[in-house]
């Protein structure tokens, strides 16, 4: 039996008036990757959102429900959610590296916890960014402008500088919408790589993706998850008509 | 129309339009058989080219569909049984062709021999006649029903077999082995139609099921 990271329970959101996510019930696996597909405007980005908190700063968002991290309420008044964010990293669908260096970039949170010692934040930079798959790449030109590399070497820095503080799950939303497929693949092959360290949930517009890399599978429809089912099988046999429809172009 | 779904209905078309030719095929062996003719079994030979030739036809046009247009669920599992059909057909159609050119070489054969292959033949051609409705009609209940006729066929193998042993005839004796084995053509076509079944039931839900 494989370990539970996230366990969330009849969660619902609103934003205003309108909810946007309806009784969803979801246990995450830890060191495996949850893809989360569905129609645009379905909650799957929402969802996502509310694994480190980032809805908070929706104006007029309320959550109703429970959100457990490894058995802790992450909506608990107790929590701080700064170390939510650092437990629970989070890489976008455009790639966003800080207007400086290569190496500023990773080092900026480590710095931010108060590690100022140079040999240890080189050792952060250089573990993050082997981790990234991107230091040989980058490796002779850590000081140069984060903003002058491609689209997928930045994508798979914003991965290095959410590595770089040791956290247990990456949040990633369609990180490779913006990428090429020569970066696409090497971001999915990233993935694979990271997921014996953390857990990756990952929010996808391209089911081929979903079915390529993720080990588990839910499908969003209008705020609920219709099936939330093992990838292969959701791929090959899903239990909800819904679901088949979606999968194969026959929806709506 | 979903672009996959045209390229399905292309891939349907090309194997009812094979298994049609291949019931043909069998037709003709019960007409060799009731009143030998060298003419129609070399047309049941020759056939055979143009099985082979659509088998191919269809793995192409799965594997284009494979290739381009990715499908998943139950077209992904429609594209998989077309192909793994389209093989059985071809190996049906095989067995046809076996036994057209085993009546070519052999003498005229004792009647109640010839009798026997063909009440097997029509049997077996009900049979895979059945099959193929069901897979026009994606008919689970009657694919899992199907296999027992195979029995029939089965039980009229064995029968023959008793009567040749029953009423030994020396000239039979040394027919017997050639006998036996284009005999065997029948019988193994109908255990390719049972696996039709088996892939018409993975088709349409998914599941393996082994009618041995």
């Amino acid at each position: 039996m494989d370990e539970q990271i996230f366990q969330v329970e009849k969660l619902n959101l609103y934003y205003g008036k309108k909810q946007a996510l309806i009784n969803v019930d979801l246990t995450i696996r830890k060191n495996h990757i949850t893809a989360l597909i569905g129609p645009s405007g379905c909650g799957k980005s929402t969802f996502l959102r509310c694994l480190n908190r980032m809805n908070d700063v929706i104006e007029g968002c309320r959550i109703e429900g429970s959100i457990a991290l490894d058995g802790v309420d992450i909506y608990d008044a107790s929590m701080n959610v700064v170390d939510l964010r650092t437990k629970v990293g989070m890489v976008f669908q455009k790639p966003n590296p800080f207007p400086m260096s290569i190496y500023d970039n990773i080092a900026y949170g480590p710095r931010c916890q108060g590690i100022k010692k140079r040999k240890i934040l080189d050792n952060i930079v250089a573990q993050s960014l082997k981790k990234a798959a991107l230091w040989e790449e980058v490796k002779d030109r850590l000081q140069d402008s984060a903003l002058g590399m491609s689209g997928g070497q930045q994508q798979r820095l914003c991965i290095a500088r959410a590595i770089a503080m040791e956290p247990e799950v990456i949040l990633m939303d369609e990180p490779t919408s913006a990428l090429d497929p020569i970066a696409t693949s090497k971001i999915e092959d990233l993935m694979e790589e990271l997921k014996k360290d953390y857990t990756i949930v990952i929010v996808t517009h391209s089911m081929q993706q979903a079915s390529r890399i993720s080990d588990e599978t839910a499908f969003f429809l209008l705020g609920e998850v219709v099936e939330y089912n093992q990838t292969s099988k959701l791929f090959q046999q899903p239990d909800d008509k819904r679901t088949e429809d979606y999968i194969t172009g026959r929806f709506g | 129309m979903v672009k996959i779904e045209k390229e399905l209905e292309v891939n349907e078309d090309s194997v009812k339009r094979m298994a049609e030719s291949v019931v043909q095929m069998h037709e003709k062996v019960v007409c060799v058989l009731e009143k030998p003719s060298r003419e129609i079994a070399l047309d049941i030979v020759q056939g055979d080219d143009f099985i082979n030739h659509l088998e191919e036809e269809i793995n192409d046009q799965s594997v284009r569909s494979l290739a381009l247009l990715s499908p998943v669920a139950s077209d992904l599992r429609k594209v998989v049984a077309d192909i793994k059909i389209a093989s059985e057909l071809e190996r049906i159609a095989d067995y046809a062709k076996n036994i057209a050119a085993f009546l070519i070489k052999s003498e005229v054969l004792e009647e109640n021999v010839m009798a026997y292959a063909a009440a097997m033949e029509k049997r077996f051609i009900e049979m895979l006649k059945e099959t193929l409705k069901a897979y026009e009609q994606r008919d689970v209940k009657a694919a899992f029903q199907l296999p027992k006729k195979d029995e029939g066929i089965n039980q009229l193998y064995e029968e023959l077999k008793q009567n040749l042993l029953r009423h030994p005839n020396e000239t039979l004796v040394v027919e017997l082995f050639e006998i036996s084995a284009m005999l065997r053509n029948i019988e193994r076509a109908g255990d390719h139609t049972k696996n039709i079944c088996e892939h018409i039931i993975y088709m349409v839900k998914g599941q393996h099921y082994d009618f041995g």
